[in-house]
C-alpha cells in the first residue's frame, strides 16, 4: 500500500490508474480511499472521463507484404489499371453505400478527402456505428471527422419515409459549414436524436470544395440520388451509413 | 537425456494489441492531456500506441499495462517537447499545460527551479524529474516504471535535488 501513495500520502495518479485497469485489488486501496476524499474525487472524475472517453480507431503501420517483390507490384499496377478504367470516378463514388469500413479495415485511417465516424450514445454508453447496425428512437448521433484539405461540410439524414434532414450544421441557415483541414478526427459539437420513425436510416456526410445549401440536396435525396451528383459540383466526396431503426424492445 | 527435454518449450502468449487499445487508450489520453493541447491529444495518443506496438516485444506477459503505457506516454511527451526544432520554444509553448502542475506540495520556488532545469536535463533525467517532482511518484514506483533499480533512482534524484539546492543558493 506504501508504494501506491505519493511523498503527500495521496494516492498517485499511476495508482489510481492501476485501480480503475483492475491491476490493484479494490481491498488495498479500500482503507485509504474511505478516509481520503480528495482521492475518492480524483477516482470519481476519472472513472467519468473513462465512461465518456471514445477512442478514435486505431493506426497502425499496415503489415509489409512478404515474398518476391514481383507479386505486390503487379497487384499494384493491376489496381491503377482498374482505377484509370473507371475514368477517374472520385473514389467516395466507387465506395458509396458501405463507406465506413466493418472491422478490422476502420482500425486504419482510410486515405481521401474526408474521414468520418458516426457514433451512438444510449444512455451512458456510446458505440461507433457500422454500416447495417440498429438504432433505436431517442438514441443519439454524434459523428467525428478529419478531412485533409479546406472545404465545405455537411451531414444529412433520410429516414424510414425518405424524408431528408439536416444533420450538421444545424445553426448555419442550411448552409455547409467551412472546416479547415484537418487530420486528426475531430468531435462535432453537434448531435441528432432519432425521431420514432422506423425503418431504413441514411446518413450522408458530403464534403466540398466549395459551399453549398441543403436544399440543394433534399429533392434529391428525396428521390433516393446520390447526394454527390444531385450538387453537380466537382471536389465532392461523401461517406455514408445505411442503419436500420427500430423500436427499443422492453 | 537430450537437450530437449531439460528446455522447456514456452509458448509466448499471443499480444492482444487491440483489445489493449480499447482497454486504455482513455487513460492514455487522461496521461497524455496533462502534456499537450487538447486538440493535440488523440494524434499523441495514436502516437503513443505506435511506439507502444513497435515496442510490444518488451512487454513481458505478466506486467502491468497500465505501467508500461503509461511510461511510454510519459517518455513519448516529454520527448515530444523535446524535440530539437522546438526545443528552445517549448517552454513557454507548453506553458499553461498542466505537465508542470505537480500532485505534489513542491514549493514555488522548486518549481521554477524545476522549470529552468528542465531545459538542461537529460531525456532520463527528464523523465525521473518529472515522475518524482511532478507526480509525487515514490522512489519504488519510479524504479518499477523505469526497469531499473531503487538505488539508481535513488541516487539520480539525489543528483537532481543537488542540482536544485545550487540553482537555490545562486537565486539567494
Amino acid at each position: 500500500m506504501k508504494d501506491l501513495l505519493t511523498r503527500d500520502g495521496h494516492l498517485s495518479d499511476l495508482s489510481l490508474e492501476r485501480i480503475l485497469g483492475g491491476e490493484i485489488p479494490p481491498d488495498v486501496a479500500d482503507g485509504h480511499l474511505a478516509d481520503c476524499p480528495e482521492c475518492q474525487r480524483r477516482l470519481a472524475a476519472l472513472r467519468a472521463h473513462q465512461a465518456t472517453y471514445l477512442s478514435p480507431p486505431l493506426r497502425l503501420p499496415r503489415p509489409q507484404p512478404r515474398g518476391p517483390w514481383l507479386i505486390p507490384a503487379i497487384v499494384a499496377a493491376a489496381a491503377v489499371v482498374f482505377y484509370l478504367s473507371l475514368g477517374q470516378q472520385p473514389l467516395s463514388e466507387i465506395n458509396e453505400g458501405g463507406l465506413v469500413p466493418s472491422y478490422p479495415e476502420d482500425t486504419y485511417r482510410i486515405k481521401g478527402g474526408l474521414n468520418v465516424e458516426f457514433f451512438v450514445k444510449r444512455g451512458s454508453s456510446v458505440q461507433k456505428l457500422k454500416d447495417g447496425d440498429v438504432v433505436h428512437p431517442g438514441d443519439r448521433l454524434g459523428f467525428r471527422t478529419a478531412t485533409v484539405s479546406d472545404g465545405h461540410l455537411m451531414i444529412v439524414g433520410v429516414d424510414g419515409q425518405r424524408e431528408p434532414y439536416l444533420c450538421f450544421p444545424q445553426q448555419n441557415g442550411g448552409r455547409s459549414s467551412p472546416v479547415q483541414s484537418n487530420r486528426s478526427m475531430v468531435t462535432l459539437d453537434e448531435a441528432v436524436v432519432f425521431d420514432d420513425v422506423l425503418g431504413r436510416e441514411d446518413i450522408v456526410a458530403i464534403f466540398c470544395e466549395n459551399g453549398f445549401q441543403f436544399t440543394e440536396l433534399r429533392d434529391a435525396l428525396k428521390a433516393g440520388a446520390r447526394p454527390s451528383s444531385a450538387l453537380m459540383k466537382v471536389g465532392c466526396r461523401q461517406r455514408a451509413i445505411h442503419l436500420l431503426k427500430r423500436r427499443l424492445e422492453p | 537425456m537430450s537437450i530437449f527435454n531439460i528446455l522447456p518449450f514456452r509458448r509466448r502468449p499471443a499480444f492482444d494489441f487491440d483489445t489493449l487499445y480499447r482497454t486504455h487508450a482513455g487513460m492514455v489520453a487522461r496521461r497524455v492531456s496533462r502534456f499537450v493541447r487538447r486538440d493535440e491529444v488523440e494524434e499523441v495518443v495514436q502516437e503513443v500506441f505506435l511506439k507502444a506496438f513497435e515496442r510490444r516485444a518488451s512487454f513481458r506477459g505478466d506486467a502491468s499495462p497500465v505501467t508500461w503505457l503509461y511510461h511510454i506516454a510519459t517518455n513519448h511527451c516529454l520527448n515530444r517537447m523535446r524535440d530539437t526544432k522546438r526545443r528552445r520554444q517549448s517552454f513557454a509553448l507548453n506553458r499553461d499545460l498542466p505537465w508542470l502542475s505537480p500532485t505534489t506540495k513542491a514549493t514555488v520556488q522548486e518549481q521554477v527551479l524545476l522549470e529552468q532545469l528542465w531545459r538542461t536535463l537529460s531525456e532520463s533525467q527528464a523523465i525521473i524529474a518529472t515522475y518524482y517532482f511532478v507526480d509525487g511518484l515514490t522512489h519504488a514506483e519510479i524504479a518499477r516504471l523505469m526497469g531499473v533499480s531503487r538505488r539508481t533512482i535513488g541516487n539520480r534524484i539525489d543528483e537532481l535535488t543537488a542540482r536544485m539546492r545550487m540553482g537555490m543558493e545562486e537565486t539567494r
